[in-house]
């Protein structure tokens, strides 16, 4: 379409007043959403490629943050066999993400652990361990409990209780909002369409 | 403070407060060699605490149905997918997901029904021998104290979704007890090349 640029620019700008002054198409989204809109605590940490991986480098991607580990049996995979479904739920926005998962047990979950048990769900999905402490300090920025539990009665020595609910950052690098373990796909995909 | 830092706070606090309420005491015992009651397959594997099988996890699940009148219990599983093979329960506790084994098995009462299903309790499979993929079954021999033991056919699903969506496999009795919705959800091995797998302690292994 051809046209004065700014004559364009002024129309849109009308536009967008008369809509948000209306109310009339603001969304409302259904996870929990933060306000006011304030950026995401730093991550910098190694990815399951032995990689550096950082939050800044993101910019311009909607970023979906879960803690896990990959001894767990049941909470981690429900996450990353949703996340499967809310990538395909998305389309072609799905370009514009990241489905990042941070271990909660970098003593066993080594960069290549996290390369095999992601893979297993999709190649695509990113995995982040480093050290115990700048882990720990990653889990208290983003409000994330998770405690080590010894077991030496069972096989696994020891198991993570850690919260099972996920953050998604904006392509700004704001952290916007917070689901539930188990939230459905489709809502989880269509708050993230209206989402930037 | 900002808005997520005050969040961020409020959750772990919230989250911290649910721990320490809902904080278990494992009292079981298994340092003799013996086979514990409660479902563990073989000794504890040797070595560091802390160590664990080389191998990935899994979850099994099932409702168990009694129909007698006499109380039961699920004291052991075994499978030759999974080095070891326990009996935990899962409680998700304010956001927290906690988990914790049973040694003791898991009470079937009698005229009752218990549900093994994600968020609750499940038979854990720990130290896969190989990828659980989807459409592929495998076989998990169930244990009881009074009814005997039983081995299940059980499916592999990717979802909780595509299993509820399922045509489901006909119940099985054993004595008087029913178990039917049995499945797994997918899991990878994450099975090292190099890995040598962990022998259980020959002596330790129940007889069956």
């Amino acid at each position: 379409m051809r046209g004065n640029p700014s004559r364009l620019l002024v129309g849109v700008a009308l536009l967008a007043l008369v809509l948000t002054s209306c109310g009339g198409s603001a969304y409302s989204f259904q996870g929990g959403e933060l306000k006011p809109v304030a950026p995401a605590s730093p991550i910098a940490l190694t990815d399951q490629h032995g990689n550096p991986w950082s939050l800044a480098d993101q910019q311009g991607k909607i970023v979906f943050l879960y803690f896990g580990y990959t001894t767990c049996p049941d909470a981690c995979p429900t996450t990353l066999s949703d996340w499967i479904e809310v990538r395909r739920l998305l389309g072609d926005k799905a370009d514009k993400t990241e489905f990042v998962m941070v271990t909660v047990d970098p003593e066993r979950d080594t960069a290549e652990k996290l390369n095999k048990y992601l893979g297993f769900f999709d190649p695509i999905f990113v995995g982040l361990t480093g050290d115990a402490e700048t882990i720990k300090q990653l889990e208290r920025n983003y409000g994330i409990v998770a405690q080590r539990e010894e077991h030496p009665e069972s096989a696994t020595g020891y198991l993570m209780n850690h919260t099972t609910s996920f953050w998604v950052i904006d392509s700004k690098g704001n952290l916007r909002l917070t689901f539930a373990h188990g939230t459905d796909p489709e809502i989880v995909a269509e708050d993230v369409k209206h989402l930037n | 403070m900002n808005a997520m830092n005050r969040r961020g706070f409020l959750a772990m606090a919230v989250g911290s407060v649910a721990l320490i309420s809902g904080a278990r005491t494992i009292s079981a015992h298994g340092g003799d060699g013996t086979p514990m009651a409660g479902g563990m397959h073989g000794a504890m594997p040797g070595g560091t605490p802390g160590a664990m099988p080389m191998g990935g996890a899994a979850g099994a699940f099932m409702t168990i149905t009694n129909g007698g009148s006499v109380d039961d219990r699920l004291i052991a599983v075994s499978t030759d997918v999974a080095q070891v093979s326990e009996i935990h329960e899962m409680k998700n506790v304010n956001g927290v997901m906690m988990m914790s084994p049973l040694p003791d098995g898991l009470a079937i009462p009698a005229g009752q029904s218990v549900e093994l299903k994600p968020g609750g309790y499940h038979v854990m499979l720990i130290g896969l021998k190989h990828d659980l993929n989807p459409g592929e079954h495998y076989e998990l021999k169930v244990t009881f104290e009074h009814a005997g033991e039983i081995t299940l056919d059980v499916p592999i699903f990717a979802t909780k979704n595509t299993f509820a969506d399922a045509d489901k496999l006909e119940p099985v009795m054993v004595g008087d007890l029913k178990i039917e919705g049995v499945w797994t959800r997918m899991a990878p091995a994450l099975l090292d090349a190099s890995a040598t797998p962990v022998t259980l302690d020959p002596s330790a292994t129940p007889a069956h």
